[in-house]
């Protein structure tokens, strides 16, 4: 039942995304054509067609400007009002009568919305390599080979690269929850939804931050960082050092996204309050 | 086909903050009925329906349906028209034909797709693009398409002209699993009392009469419509009295 | 068939009435084959529970008979059909004289005035 629910929010966010990641390329390719290639060619040309190649250039570059800040505005719109629109808006009735558990609703619109965001980043990552021209597309091969490199090497450099990786994607998924939690309590006043939506996400944003001061605290009386700076340096060290920190902010990370979720699920189960 | 209670309330309460939406509301309702959940506009009857259907949890009391709290299973037994218009609106019919059918095994794509044909609604429609009436309609389709054991339709006729009337009406009678059973909603008597088998009213959160049609009217002799008047009788201001003064 | 129904009695002994004098008009012939309840309660616009226990009660007073093979048929039982038809016709002129005893004629009154309509119709 997830993987349906999960197809059906993919769908339902594709198509404004589609739209958008298209024209940043398309932008970003415009203005790559007008900035590079017409420059070239118009080289030494008359003072007219400088002017006209820099007007046309400043546009496009305008265009791919407006069109970077929209898939921005988008993403975040998108991750914000799936969730607000289709669970706490009039889609929730039809959405939470299926028979299917909260938390299932709330998985596929995170799986969701995560994915969206990277694409997001892809696309954009994607469009400044345009930008930068076909030398730019070296850069691919470069980090291809730095990872044989590294591989060759240490094969555990890898590790920790996809180790990092995968804590981005889950801080990410992190930080989706606790919109979401922001939103989930939100609903439940009656009026201003939004306003206590806002509200916490800052009072939840607060709460992590005590939580670890508080955990620094208790590190502390526990002489963690003694124990730490006692690492020495040598190469098996650093890499038990840098398993440590990462097995420390996975955990860090997981509690947050555990902890976002169960307000989210237990808020939508217990009091759900649709207009 | 199964018997027994199909939903039981046991001292059933819901409040809104301070207000008191449900009071204490007992009930047992029986499988193979259409049934009429009357009262006038803020007396609790969508309350009352999103309790059973699991939207919202009861402050106090117990919900049985066939036997079972509120959850997954009995939203596999419920086929719910909210009084609203409920898809997405990127959604075309034939995606929500093909959600029905994904999510509800009791879901009859192929009558629900006649009944869209019928009425020269096309599987490429978009839901966003329709006029109000017909959006209605869809919902009402897909929801009648199912087979079952409950139907909840919150308030089918309000706002609807005699002709949308008659159709949603047809549709209802026609096509609902005859084991299960149907509640609808509704402060517009006149217009459904023929086609209910019992009526429950509701009063303040109060449910103050659950009796079947043919007894209400074997012992008072008036229309439902009648009786629902009397007891939902607002005594209008009319001015004051020349003798008070 | 037309229905005419009254709001402020049980709907089934008035669905179950209006058939009887459809099957004693030869609406349905003797016989022939009775529509389904769900044909007839989408007519009415009424649920099928209700139709459903009309024509019960017609088949327990024998006008309807369900036959395993070819579905519910109309009676074949011509004296019950005469007889009913005969009771129906008594109880309207009943209650036509009783109408006219209410504004004021007799039942001579009422029998005299019938004939001579009758004579200034020839």
């Amino acid at each position: 039942m997830t993987g349906r629910l999960i197809k059906y929010e993919i769908r339902s966010s594709i198509k404004l995304m589609a739209v958008i990641w298209a024209a940043l390329i398309a932008a970003s390719l415009l203005f790559s054509v007008s900035s590079n290639l017409l420059r070239r060619t118009f080289e030494g040309a008359s003072q007219g067609a400088n002017t006209l190649v820099s007007i046309v250039g400043t546009i496009t570059g305008f265009m791919y400007i407006s069109i970077f800040i929209a898939l921005v505005a988008a993403t975040v719109i998108i991750v914000i009002l799936r969730f607000y629109k289709g669970l706490l808006g009039d889609e929730g009735y039809l959405m939470h009568t299926l028979p299917v558990k909260p938390w299932q609703l709330i998985t596929s619109k995170g799986l969701v919305a995560a994915g969206v965001v990277l694409l997001s980043i892809i696309v954009a990552m994607v469009s400044l390599a345009i930008l930068a021209g076909l030398s730019s597309l070296s850069v691919i091969p470069d980090i291809f080979s730095g990872i044989a490199k590294a591989w060759k090497e240490d094969p555990r450099y890898i590790l920790i690269i996809v180790e990092v990786l995968v804590i981005m994607v889950l801080s990410l998924l992190k930080s989706i929850y606790q919109v979401y939690a922001s939103l989930a309590i939100g609903q439940l006043a009656g009026k201003h939804r939004i306003l206590l939506s806002l509200a916490a996400y800052i009072g939840l944003s607060t709460a992590v931050t005590v939580f670890f001061i508080i955990l620094g605290m208790i590190a502390g009386s526990f002489d963690m960082v003694d124990l730490l700076s006692s690492w020495d340096g040598s190469a098996g060290n650093m890499f038990g050092l840098s398993q440590f920190v990462i097995a420390v902010m996975f955990g860090l990370t997981a509690i947050q996204l555990v902890a976002f979720h169960i307000i989210t699920e237990r808020i939508l189960s217990l009091k759900l309050n649709l207009q | 086909m199964k018997t027994g209670t199909l939903i039981e309330c046991f001292d059933v309460s819901k409040a809104f903050g301070s207000k008191l939406a449900l009071n204490r509301v007992n009930l047992s309702v029986g499988r193979g009925k259409v049934i009429g959940l009357l009262g006038p506009n803020g007396s609790g009857k969508t309350t009352f329906i999103k309790l059973i259907n699991g939207l919202i949890r009861p402050t106090k009391g117990e919900i049985l349906i066939d036997g079972r709290k509120p959850g997954v299973y009995t939203k596999l037994i419920i086929s719910y028209l909210p009084d609203r218009p409920y898809f997405a609106d990127w959604m075309t019919v034939k995606d929500v034909l093909s959600m029905f059918s994904e999510f509800y095994q009791d879901f009859d794509r192929n009558k629900a797709e006649n009944m869209c044909a019928a009425m020269n609604i096309q599987p490429e429609d978009r839901i966003k693009t329709m006029s109000k009436g017909t959006r209605e309609k869809v919902q009402l389709v897909l929801v009648m398409s199912r087979k079952a054991q409950l139907y909840l339709l919150d308030e089918p006729i309000a706002g609807v002209d005699p002709a949308a009337r008659d159709y949603i009406l047809t549709t209802i009678i026609n096509n609902y699993n005859e084991d299960g059973t149907v509640i609808i909603s509704t402060h517009l008597i006149s217009d459904i009392e023929r086609i209910l088998d019992e009526v429950i009213f509701i009063k303040d959160g109060k449910m103050v009469r659950h009796e079947s049609v043919d007894e209400i009217k074997e012992k008072e002799g008036k229309s439902i419509d009648d009786v629902f008047k009397d007891t939902f009788r607002m005594e209008p201001f009319m001015g004051v009295n020349r003798n008070d003064r | 068939m037309k229905w005419k129904l009254d709001d402020s009695r049980p709907i089934w002994p008035q669905l179950k009435e209006q058939l009887i004098i459809a099957i004693v008009a030869g609406e349905y012939k003797m016989g022939g084959a009775f529509p389904t309840v769900r044909e007839l309660a989408e007519s009415a616009g009424v649920n099928r529970n209700t139709m459903q226990r009309a024509l019960s009660e017609l088949e327990h007073d024998g006008f309807v008979i369900t036959n395993r093979t070819v579905g519910r048929v109309v009676t074949t039982d011509e004296g019950l059909v005469a007889k009913m038809k005969e009771s129906i016709a008594k109880q309207t002129i009943e209650k036509f004289i009783r109408e006219m005893e209410a504004i004021g004629y007799s039942e001579d009154d009422v029998v005299k005035m019938i004939k001579k309509r009758g004579e200034e119709d020839k």
